[in-house]
């Protein structure tokens, strides 16, 4: 049975952390609500681009060719990465002006992967127009303030877990003598959005906790990226750290450095090719990055990063994951829910639409009167006095 | 008696949630009959929340249909 003092402390936990993160979680789940169905907007605004209609079986074009045809178009800019699409036929040349970390001027050449040619170049990202799905991102993410932005967003999602937990935690006296499920209309209409807040927090309970719990796992991306980049990726570059980069002109072929990375591990998916940077953290002068990931709906969550050597084109190394990153990577799907169809998606606005009422009702039971609250306290806590009579207070 | 009032409160939400978390993850690891599965049993706290915050008011909504009806 639970203690009286107990009761009085929790109620206090669930009002205070529920206070806090209230309006932030509010302007998280309606930013996030066009964000679930990011996929199916995009489409919607930015029609795809019509692709040359070819034989599905068509080979890939040379990715050294599509290098170089970028390098013809900006002779005096740099090939960042590559990036190789694996839904559309289509692969992604990342160019900028200089090597500076902080260069904002970075623009992207989309090609059809099969017949080399150029469907798309894109202005800088800087100097794109800010679409409404940039702006819902930068609001779920940051709330536009970069890292500090996601630090605060992500310590409102610790609050708002602890408001899930100790509401779990209210809910068994508050239920001891109403059936599940009882709304009562008929009463006052505090009781009513309290009633409901219950119902609602009960039944979704697990999922605002997994959608909570991954979303402060997303908003620790760059610290834990920071983390693995500062110890085992510097462990394996150390030998090189404080050089000069390769001239782009004297770097091993890209195309063999992606088939090298295909033929280790095959039955993966070899998506992006990052290119040697002596001005990243750690310094990586001399190696192409490379990225693959599995085809399963989990194992395509998991990515492998390889390190082929940019000087003689052969594999330095399959860079292991961290458990962090490995939890970050299971977490991503199971915050946007974005892995099990449409279908998936809509059950995922309506739990949405549920949390956003489940907030909204919890801010009504606030504004009430606080004298109705107070009483409402007295007659659990009278309920639980003659329940504990050894624990009167 | 205790043990009886225990699982009244929390039967229900205990059940909730084993089914949400068996229908996040049948999607994660499964594919094809699995996703049916996943929304089937999501679809399960959806349909809950409505049926119990529509039920009272449908309830009264027949009483005084009743009352219409035998005067």
């Amino acid at each position: 049975m639970f203690k009286v003092k107990n009761i009085r402390k929790w109620f206090w936990v669930h009002k205070w952390t529920s206070l806090i993160c209230t309006l932030f979680l509010l302007e998280l789940c309606i930013t996030g609500l066009p964000l679930i169905f990011l996929e199916q907007i995009d489409n919607w605004i930015n029609p795809p681009l019509s692709y040359a209609s070819l034989p599905a079986n068509t080979p890939m074009a040379n990715l050294d060719s599509i290098v170089n045809i970028s390098k013809q178009h900006y002779p005096k800019q740099f090939v960042r990465s590559v990036y190789v699409d694996d839904d559309e036929p289509a692969v992604y040349v990342y160019m900028t002006p200089t090597m500076k970390p902080d260069d904002d001027l970075g623009h992207s050449i989309q090609f059809d992967s099969r017949t080399a040619k150029i469907l798309k170049d894109n202005p800088p990202f800087s100097q794109q127009p800010e679409t409404f799905l940039g702006v819902m991102l930068s609001l779920h993410i940051d709330l536009f303030m970069g890292l500090p932005g996601e630090l605060f967003l992500c310590l409102m999602g610790v609050l708002f877990v602890a408001a899930i937990f100790s509401g779990l935690v209210l809910y068994g006296p508050f239920m001891k003598k109403l059936d599940f499920g009882t709304v009562r209309y008929n009463r006052s209409r505090r009781l009513k959005w309290l009633d409901l807040h219950n119902l609602l927090g009960i039944v979704i309970a697990a999922w605002i906790t997994v959608v909570g719990l991954t979303g402060i796992m997303n908003d620790l991306a760059v610290p834990l990226f920071g983390l693995w980049n500062n110890t085992e990726v510097k462990a394996l570059l150390q030998s090189q750290q404080g050089k000069g980069s390769l001239p782009q002109s004297e770097l091993s072929s890209v195309q063999a450095a992606f088939d090298t990375a295909r033929r280790t591990l095959p039955g993966m998916t070899v998506t992006s090719i990052v290119f040697p940077d002596d001005q990243g953290k750690p310094s990586r002068p001399y190696h192409y990055l490379l990225w693959a990931h599995g085809n399963e709906p989990l194992t395509s969550q998991l990515f492998y990063p390889m390190l082929v050597d940019a000087r003689t084109g052969r594999l330095t190394a399959v860079v292991k994951m961290p458990w962090y990153l490995r939890s970050l990577e299971v977490s991503r799907p199971l915050h946007f829910g974005n892995y099990g169809g449409l279908p998936l998606k809509i059950i995922w606005a309506l739990f949405d639409i549920g949390a956003i009422i489940l907030l909204i009702s919890g801010l009504c039971i606030w504004f009430a009167r606080r004298k109705s609250r107070e009483a409402w306290l007295e007659k659990i806590l009278d309920s639980e006095s003659i329940n504990n009579h050894e624990n009167v207070y | 008696m205790y043990t009886r009032n225990y699982s009244r409160i929390w039967g229900k939400p205990l059940m909730l949630a084993i089914l949400i978390i068996f229908g996040l993850l049948a999607a994660l690891l499964g594919t094809g009959v699995w996703h049916l599965c996943s929304w089937i049993t999501l679809c399960v706290p959806v349909l809950t929340i409505i049926i119990f915050t529509l039920k009272p008011k449908l309830e009264r909504l027949h009483k005084s249909h009743c009352r219409y009806s035998h005067p």
